[in-house]
């Protein structure tokens, strides 16, 4: 496994010591979790939901949202209404 | 006795008949926060001025006759992952420093309108990912029974706080053992409700197929009472279930001999103390003098609950954690180079390392090529664990076992072997993972550190627990294995 | 040796609920101030939880029947993680493995072809960034700006099969495509404000040969540059083969103002989008009475109406081009309620009120002739008020007034003069008037004629009858 790769994909950074120590962590667990693949699912369905029914909708209603000032308030980079980011690459 | 050291129900009692009032009450807690706060931190902010003010109002209402809900003017302490309007909250993590929520959670309105009092937000693990209160970004919580231990978690603040009268009631959020396990800990009632009793709306997510809040309180009466406050269908909540809230509270006292009791077979297994074993034969002994049948039922894959749970919910988290990027809310980074270089460098500092921890596990269980062999396994064996209840209670009724399988441990004994401190939830795990209801009440003996017994229901066997817990709890009064504070 | 072609297009369009997909904000976020159009669930603010529009699902029920799909009577959302600062939940919420309907098709209306839709699902939309640069473009930006007011309006993505091998097939379906859905009364279509978008995927491979490298591109905001776009990264891929170079999978930009397609490099890292369950919403179970309720509120769609406008009298092109836009459709028949002759009417609109259209700048539903003023205008040519010189006159001044015909025709003295005794007396004057142009005719110069009709009209100013001007003067030369 990268552990590189999934700092990555996290958008973590990691010094060399702690990604040593993230492997070392991962392969102790990914040694707990094999556990699991000694036990037989053929034919088992997965549990993604444990409520069983249908979700529940919404009527199409439009109802009030929050004053921008709240939403812009707790931005820490705002400008002209909008908020703020660094160069997107 | 010190009003602090009440329950809810008996101070809302008070309160109502005029023998004290809300006022004396929020400044018993307020004196005992002043007291005992400093060694045992409960919590990342008191709203003391507030409370009193809210405390003056209701006080002034009463006495203008106004008929007032039972629990108007009892201090509750908030977990930090709840949302309150105008407040801060941080999930006592560094990266949401500084964000107000500008929204109440769903048990926030419910607990507002019955004029309880906030008093307060409670230190918790970050994120919720912890079992002893020890991954806080602002400091450890210490166990009030004994401040070389840990008071449990992630929940700890809240039942530190309630165990040590720094508040009377306290709502905690459980996924995987978090209100159960640190009221064991602690030695105070935790409940955690079925999956979709309450609202989740509001509470900030750790592992959404997972998370509950519930109540944790003084005694059983008391939990009965906040669940009917906090539960019931709410429309902003897509998984909350479309039931009526029963009167718990009223049945609390009702015959409990058609109940069927089952003991978890598994209650002895490698790891578990000895002080654990014999709080449990103890509970078995109460039923077999109470003349209740007690049958033993066992769980085949309960050993696979640990690491089922640990890809379930690291690998929701990371999803749910990957919104704290900078760019909205919470703490930023002033110079950077690009969008990318905030992302990391805002979740780099921000996190701590065992949130960085599971997030990275959750991320590496979905990722392309190991979804299969974790994610989906982990979720066909949740249908196994699900089916080893389903079975169980064809049997039996409620399930009794330990909350946790020893008392509560030292501080920094377990920070360093991160699986040590995951087993200490291997009891909690599975009601999560199947959705249903747990309570966890305490033992005590001779004045060591209390053990949880732990009571499971089938899904939305509320009543059952609770009628079964409040019995049992009568019955450690009568044998001397229970103390309030 | 010969190249062949293969496209398939992903059309993203927005619906037209009045709240969003999740929660109860507008979906009427254009020229709004920005982020003033969220709450705490489109702002993905901790804590907040989605609640699925009813109306989102019955209008992605309605697209998928009206697509010829399967309808699962099951499915889920799932979560799509990726990290980009316009969605603010560092995930989108969509479907993948079971979406609301799949295994469709739709014929296209002038090539006849059927193009397959691999399947149709219902997401939600992010937000919009501002690059505030002088070309507004994002690698030119040192920073840039987040509106979130479009953040979770609902959306359908249809994704077509690779059936198009060409670019003009592409854009036919595209636009078969956008009349459905304005047939459906889902979306309004509208690709240049956003509210219909389609990628492409695009390969080019010898004949004979295996398929090639596919290439996506983006930011197409028209049907012209649709088709432009297609074109261009088509000759682009054959003149890479051809010279011997290897085409890249990327994913490419259309540059409208440089006609091009520009590579996004750099940012073409592996994605990885982790997708699972998305645990908080429950399934979707899609039931009998559900869909049939549906199915009996279905509309016509423009296959169907394509059909009924050729029974009423129309060519099969002209009946095409007034269903590829609803809004023409709906005039035309609205029109045809008040002036029962559809050829006519249908000239009538193709002509000279498409022209005028365009020349303003307007949509048909937004000008200020009425079906009704229409359909008198070819009443008054009809029954020989005006003539139909003078028709278009009095409809270029409906067009920019408004007013009824009758009263242009009589403000402007537009009348037709049918009285013979009139007509005759400027017959006579002209003759006299042009005594060589007579002299001519007589000797066998068959198209003085009509030179001479020229003149009588211009004498009445347009207004003679012209079959009375030509019997009169036939009689006299
Ligand atoms: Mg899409
Ligand atoms: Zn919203």
């Amino acid at each position: 496994m990268d552990v590189r790769h999934i700092a990555k994909l996290s958008n973590l950074e990691l010094t060399e010591d702690e990604l040593r120590e993230m492997e070392e962590h991962f392969n102790a667990i990914m040694e707990y979790f094999k556990k699991l693949s000694s036990v037989d699912t053929e034919r088992v369905e997965p549990t993604f939901y444990v409520i069983k029914h249908q979700t529940p909708m919404r009527e199409d209603r439009v109802e009030k949202g929050l004053e921008r000032e709240d939403v812009l308030g707790i931005a820490p980079h705002t400008e002209g209404g909008y908020i703020r980011v660094p160069r997107i690459r | 006795m010190e009003l602090f050291e009440l329950p809810a129900w008996k101070l809302g009692k008070m309160m109502e008949s005029g023998e004290v009032t809300a006022v004396e009450v929020v400044e018993s807690v307020l004196s005992r926060i002043e007291e005992r706060e400093e060694i045992l931190h409960c919590y990342n902010e008191v709203y003391g001025e507030e409370a009193l003010q809210e405390a003056e109002e209701i006080d002034k209402r009463r006495k203008g006759g106004e008929k007032l809900p039972p629990f108007a003017g009892i201090p509750v302490a908030v977990k930090d992952n709840i949302c309150v309007k105008g407040k801060d909250i941080t999930c006592s993590s560094k990266i949401l420093k500084g964000f107000i929520s500008p929204y109440d959670a769903t048990v926030i309105r419910k607990i507002k309108s019955q004029k309880m009092i906030i008093i307060g937000r409670t230190n918790m693990d970050e994120f919720a990912m912890g079992s002893s209160t020890e991954n806080s970004a602002y400091g450890v919580t210490r166990n009030p029974l004994d401040t070389s231990k840990v008071p449990g978690g992630s929940s700890g603040g809240s039942a530190a706080a309630v165990a040590s009268g720094e508040a009377i009631v306290a709502l905690g959020s459980d996924t995987g053992g978090s209100i159960r396990q640190p009221a064991a800990f602690c030695g105070v009632v935790g409940f955690k409700p079925t999956y979709g009793l309450v609202s989740r709306y509001g509470l900030i997510a750790f592992a959404s197929s997972l998370d509950q809040i519930g109540p944790i309180t003084k005694d059983v009466r008391d939990a009965a009472a906040m669940l009917e406050i906090i539960a019931g269908k709410d429309n902003y909540d897509s998984t909350s279930l479309p039931v009526k809230v029963p009167h718990y509270s009223t049945m609390l006292e009702d015959d409990i001999s058609e109940i069927r009791v089952g003991i978890m077979e598994e209650y002895n297994a490698e790891g578990v103390s000895e002080e654990v074993i014999e709080g449990i034969e103890e509970v078995i002994d109460i039923f077999r003098t109470m003349r209740v049948n007690v049958k033993s039922v066992s769980f085949p894959h309960m050993e696979y609950a640990l690491p089922c749970y640990y890809i379930i919910a690291p690998a929701e988290a990371s999803s749910n954690l990957a919104r704290y990027d900078g760019v909205q809310y919470g703490i930023s980074e002033e110079t950077v180079e690009d969008i990318r270089e905030l992302y990391r460098k805002v979740r780099t500092s921000g996190f701590g390392k065992e949130v960085k921890r599971r997030i990275m596990m959750g991320t590496y269980v979905l990722s392309s090529g190991y979804y299969d062999a974790f994610y989906l396994k982990a979720q066909k064996v949740r249908t196994l664990i699900r089916h080893d209840f389903e079975r169980a209670f064809k049997d039996v009724d409620v399930i009794i076992g330990p909350t946790s399988p020893t008392v509560a441990f030292g501080i920094g004994e377990r920070t360093a072997d991160p699986i040590s401190m995951y087993l200490s939830d291997i009891f909690t795990i599975p009601a999560n993972l199947a959705g249903i209801s747990a309570i966890s009440i305490p033992l005590f003996k001779d004045g060591n550190l209390p053990v949880g017994i732990h009571i499971v229901g089938k899904a939305l066997g509320e009543i059952d627990i609770l009628k079964v817990s409040y019995k049992l709890e009568q019955e450690l009064k009568e044998r001397g294995l229970y103390h309030g504070i | 040796m010969g190249y062949e072609t293969v496209i398939g297009l992903e059309v993203h369009c927005q619906l037209l609920t009045d709240s969003k997909l999740f929660c109860g904000c507008s979906t009427d976020y254009i020229g709004k101030e920005p982020n003033t159009n969220v709450c705490p669930v489109c702002l993905g603010l901790p804590g907040s939880l989605p609640v699925l529009n009813k109306k989102a699902l019955e209008f992605a029920l309605k697209a998928a029947i009206a697509l010829n799909c399967e309808i699962l009577p099951y499915s889920h959302f799932y979560r799509k993680n990726y990290f980009y600062p316009d969605l603010p939940k560092a995930y989108q919420i969509t479907q993948y493995d079971i979406p609301v309907g799949r295994h469709g098709w739709i014929e296209l209306p002038y090539s006849h072809k059927r193009i397959g839709i691999t399947r149709i699902h219902l997401e939600e939309d992010a937000g919009k960034l501002v690059h505030p640069t002088k070309t507004g473009r994002i690698e030119h930006a040192t920073y840039s700006l987040v509106d979130y007011n479009r953040a979770g309006v609902p959306l359908i993505e249809i994704v077509s099969e690779p059936d198009f091998s060409s670019p003009s097939e592409a854009r036919e379906y595209l636009m078969e495509l956008r009349s459905i859905v304005q047939h459906l009364g889902i979306s309004d279509g509208n690709m240049e404000l956003g509210s219909m978008r389609c990628d492409a995927n695009v390969s080019v491979h010898r004949e004979g040969e295996g398929l090639g490298v596919k290439v996506e591109l983006k930011n197409m905001n028209s049907f012209k540059a649709l088709e432009r776009a297609l074109n261009y990264e088509v000759e682009r891929q054959i003149k890479l083969i051809k010279s011997g170079g290897r085409v890249e999978q990327e994913t490419r930009h259309w540059s409208e103002p440089e006609k091009k397609t520009i590579s996004l490099r750099g940012k073409e890292e592996a994605q990885d989008y982790r997708y699972f369950p998305e645990p908080d919403l429950l399934p979707i179970y899609v039931d009998e009475e559900i869909l049939e309720s549906i199915k009996s509120d279905m509309p016509e769609l423009p296959a169907n109406r394509r059909k009924r406008f050729v029974s009423m009298g129309i060519g099969e092109k002209e009946a095409s081009i007034m269903v590829i836009e609803k809004s023409i459709g709906d005039y035309f028949e609205e029109a045809v309620k008040y002036f029962g002759d559809a050829k006519s009417i249908a000239n009538w609109i193709l002509g000279d009120f498409l022209g005028e259209l365009n020349r303003a700048g307007l949509e048909i539903q937004d000008s200020r002739v009425k079906p009704h003023q229409l359909g008198r205008l070819l009443t008054l040519i009809k029954d020989g008020t005006i003539s139909g010189k003078i028709a278009k006159k009095v409809f270029s001044i409906m067009f920019d007034t408004g007013d009824d015909p009758d009263e242009i025709v009589k403000r402007e003295g537009l009348v037709q003069i049918v009285d013979r005794s009139e007509i005759e007396k400027v017959v006579e004057e002209v003759l006299s008037a042009n005594p060589d142009a007579v002299e001519s005719y007589r000797k066998g110069k068959a198209n003085i004629f009509n030179f001479l009709v020229g003149q009588v009209m211009k004498a009445t100013k347009g207004k003679a009858n012209p079959n009375v001007v030509r019997d009169i003067l036939q009689k006299k030369i």
